[in-house]
């Protein structure tokens, strides 16, 4: 088991630097640095922002300007942003809160928007009722966050001023726990009826196949109630590889959501690294997009030793995952 | 007056102030019998202040985003400002320094500031000369990222008399430097707090602190920015406003929402498209923002089909000022033919127009060899008369004026594409010459500095006589004579097309009506923030 440890988390760790590279690289194709979002200012004057290029090290070639960001990188210090003049870990680490705020709470919404549908929609005889919320699920993934986010806002903030215009909390007001759910119940729905159509479709296709096993049928001639029989029997069976799934998905509740976060000017990782993009903020953006990188990867690592250790015939040589 | 004189004339001399007396008394109680419109501002409340960008820093001189130059204009001060009038305005300076009272040199070379008095940074500390030639020192430092330093390096020398006064040299006369001084460039940094120190991990950068009427009390990256009042500020009993919270509202739904909900006093930077929508709102109007700046396209004069004058005259005789100014700018703003815009005063009225006319573009393009082809695409020596018109993404104003260009162009035979790249790939591009045809704005200073020619020139305009004339205008210290050489450029640059001037270039702010006193300037929206107060 050791080996096996020690083996995954040396690929991992690799893994993470190719990534990194890779990431660091593709960031410099587009033309335009971190000075340029001077250049085109009126006042600007080309050797300013030749200076600014230079203090800032741009001009070096760019594996010189990779091996520098490693190497703080490796000691832990994110680097400096180029907009915000301050630590790149303070201004990521910031918002990190407010997006799990939000991601988690769509991914909990669509979870359980999701298995309520799923299992509506395995339970049941009727056609329509299947067809019903199969649509539902495919409207939700269909429609863009930016329409279905504008409609919400249009329709319960503006019109009817169930919910506020956006935020994470009505400002200057000292902190409520009603007022900050209010805040967060637009983006949560906008956000996870995306999602709703994906848990749906697991729930139901796990459901139905364990509703066909032989304990189902004896269960049922035993006498059990059907709602007991699908809650208590059926649905933990077919929940097992939602969990797995599910786990997966953890680590890109720190990508954000970019769209969404602008609809409801929700301070969130994806508009600081769409804006990081957009400036060239070169460490923003390598800070964000390596976070949610080590997250993806530690979380398939922790769930191939978790296999490792429940089964240990789960050899190295397994499939390439 | 002596009580010895002759009778008449101590009589005449008592009517005389009895008169003045009466008029005094009078006056003092003009206000309770005035209009209504003569309200007494009220003291107290908060000004909510929607903006669709997020300031960068708060620390003047090291960012050129609009926006953080504006909130930075609430926490300090320059010495001087612009009102909506386009008139010099005191502040930390006592009074605006002229030829008449000697703060101006006649040769423009020797620029004198008598301080105001009594003013004193938001810890406590005085405000003194040293802190204008330290933030002198810090523009012009080489080691610090500052984007922008013209004017300012042209000082070549910096005195202080006394802590009250300052004097800059420059070397040659530089008619520039108030304009520098009263703008978002001019802002005056705090020695006692930043010297010697790193200012580009600066908590100021945070957590600034100025001379200005309000503090900074919390920046919540992504979502406001909540500053209080100043009790300390050096004009009495501004400001009027007890908070000024600015909201950042990325997206237009958010920030129409909190225009119907009527949370907003102010929102910044409404588009164009945004308008008719905001004139809808009753308790709102729609403001624009008087600047020195235009919108145009410019053309890379050393392209192989460009370098032909006959070619950029068609180009201008198939662009549709009037039509774009009053469909896409919403009739706005008027058509521009000159190379500034008219709000300012070095504007040449009387240039060459090159009035809407394709079949008078077709015929210049006949001139230059350019033949009617196959699709109606012209064509000369086999190659055709195809054009890049590069376009920056964000704006969908701007995509608009460039499709209707496009569309114009086709008319009479030239095969316009439109190339969108983001900003900061803009000025690369732009520098390296990769490009055919650009859609962009530029502006000028309040006094001139015509840095779109003399500065990176990306439209490659080599006419030297012609930049002649702007360095010696430049030179020149009589302000009429400097019109004089702006206006005969702007004629010559009129014949040559080296860029093509579409309109003048507005930004355009919702008011609430129960916002009082918000006039905005070329220096921007919250110059006199001070002087707000709400209803």
């Amino acid at each position: 088991m050791l080996r096996y440890a020690g083996r995954r988390v040396l690929e991992a760790g690799a893994r993470l630097f190719v990534i990194s590279l890779l990431l660091f690289l593709v960031l410099q194709v587009p033309p335009g640095g971190p000075a340029d979002i001077f250049a085109a200012d009126p006042s600007a004057s080309p050797e300013a922002v030749a200076r600014i290029r230079a203090l800032w090290g741009l001009d070096r070639p760019v594996l010189v300007q990779y091996g520098v960001w490693l190497r703080r990188a490796v000691s832990g210090d994110w680097g400096d942003s180029f907009s915000e003049r301050r630590p790149v870990a303070t201004a990521v680490l910031e918002r990190v809160p407010a997006t799990l705020l939000l991601t988690g709470s769509a991914l909990a919404f669509s979870l359980g928007a999701g298995v309520l549908l799923g299992t509506v929609a395995a339970a049941t005889r009727h056609r329509g009722l299947q067809g019903t919320v199969q649509a539902l699920a495919v409207v939700g993934m269909s429609v863009p966050t930016f329409w279905s986010g504008t409609l919400v806002l249009l329709a319960f903030a503006v019109y009817l001023r169930w919910l506020p215009a956006g935020g994470m909390a009505t400002i200057g007001a000292g902190f409520s726990l009603g007022d900050r759910l209010l805040h967060l119940l637009g983006p949560t729905v906008v956000l996870g009826s995306v999602y709703v159509a994906q848990w749906t479709r697991y729930v139901q296709a796990g459901l139905a196949e364990v509703l066909r096993e032989d304990y189902i049928r004896t269960a049922r001639a035993n006498g059990v109630p059907e709602v007991a029989l699908l809650l208590r029997h059926a649905l933990p069976n077919a929940a097992i590889p939602l969990v797995t799934i599910v786990g997966l998905e953890i680590p890109r509740l720190l990508a954000g959501a970019m769209v969404t976060e602008v609809v409801f000017a929700w301070p969130g990782l994806g508009r600081l690294l769409t804006a990081g993009l957009l400036t060239r903020d070169y460490p923003v953006a390598m800070g964000v997009l390596m976070m949610l990188a080590v997250a993806v990867v530690l979380a398939n690592l922790a769930t191939d030793l978790a296999y490792r250790w429940i089964d240990p015939r789960v050899q190295l040589a397994g499939p390439a995952r | 007056m002596r009580v010895d004189r002759p009778n008449g004339e101590w009589k005449h001399r008592a009517w005389w102030q009895a008169l003045v007396g009466a008029g005094l008394i009078l006056a003092a109680a003009l206000p309770g019998i005035g209009p209504a419109e003569a309200q007494a501002p009220k003291k107290g409340g908060r000004a909510v202040i929607v903006s669709p960008q997020e300031p960068r820093t708060l620390l003047p001189h090291f960012d050129l985003l609009t926006l953080s130059r504006e909130v930075q204009r609430l926490v300090f001060d320059g010495l001087l400002t612009l009102d909506d009038r386009g008139q010099y305005v005191a502040r930390l300076a006592a009074e605006v320094p002229t030829v008449e009272n000697g703060g101006v040199s006649t040769d423009g070379r020797t620029y004198t500031f008598k301080l105001r008095r009594g003013v004193k940074w938001q810890d406590g500390t005085p405000f003194i000369a040293a802190d204008v030639e330290f933030t002198w020192k810090v523009i012009t430092d080489p080691k610090l990222p500052i984007p922008s330093r013209i004017v300012w390096q042209d000082v070549s020398r910096v005195e202080i008399p006394d802590p009250h006064t300052v004097r800059f040299q420059f070397a040659k006369p530089n008619l520039a430097f108030l304009g520098t001084v009263a703008g978002d460039r001019g802002y005056v940094l705090p020695r006692h707090l930043l010297e010697g120190k790193d200012l580009v991990a600066s908590e100021l950068n945070r957590k600034p602190l100025g001379t200005g009427p309000f503090l900074v009390k919390e920046w919540a990256s992504g979502s406001h920015v909540h500053l209080v009042r100043n009790p300390d500020y050096w004009e009495p009993g501004r400001p009027y406003l007890d908070e000024i919270l600015v909201r950042i509202i990325p997206g237009t739904a958010g920030q129409r929402a909190a225009l119907q909900r009527g949370e907003a006093d102010l929102q910044l930077h409404v588009p164009t498209a945004d308008v008719a929508f905001v004139r809808g709102l009753a308790d709102y109007q729609v403001v624009a923002a008087p600047s020195y700046a235009w919108w145009h396209f410019w053309l890379n004069n050393e392209d192989p089909i460009l370098r032909d004058r006959l070619v950029r005259q068609a180009l201008a005789h198939g662009l549709d000022r009037a039509g774009i100014a009053s469909t896409v700018m919403a009739g706005l703003v008027p058509p521009l033919h000159a190379a500034l815009p008219p709000a300012h005063w070095a504007h040449n009225p009387q240039v060459r127009v090159y009035a809407h006319d394709p079949a008078r573009a077709g015929q210049l393009l006949d001139e230059a060899g350019w033949k009617a082809g196959p699709g109606g695409i012209r064509q000369k020596e086999g190659r055709p008369l195809a054009l890049e018109i590069l376009n920056i993404a964000g704006e969908a104003e701007r995509l608009q004026v460039v499709q209707v260009v496009q569309a114009g162009w086709r008319q009479f035979g030239i095969d316009a594409k439109i190339r969108t790249i983001d900003a900061p790939a803009f000025p690369p591009t732009m520098g390296k010459g990769e490009f055919q045809v650009a859609y962009g704005w530029f502006g000028e200073e309040p006094e001139p500095v015509f840095n779109l020619w003399l500065g990176a020139n990306w439209q490659r305009y080599r006419n030297e006589p012609a930049l002649e004339l702007l360095r010696q205008a430049l030179a020149t210290p009589a302000r009429a004579k400097r019109l004089e050489l702006a206006r005969a450029f702007q004629a010559q640059v009129a014949e040559d097309v080296p860029t093509l001037p579409l309109a003048p270039r507005v930004l355009l702010n919702a008011a609430s009506r129960r916002l009082r006193g918000y006039a905005p300037s070329p220096a921007g929206s919250l110059w006199n923030a001070a002087d707000w107060w709400k209803e």
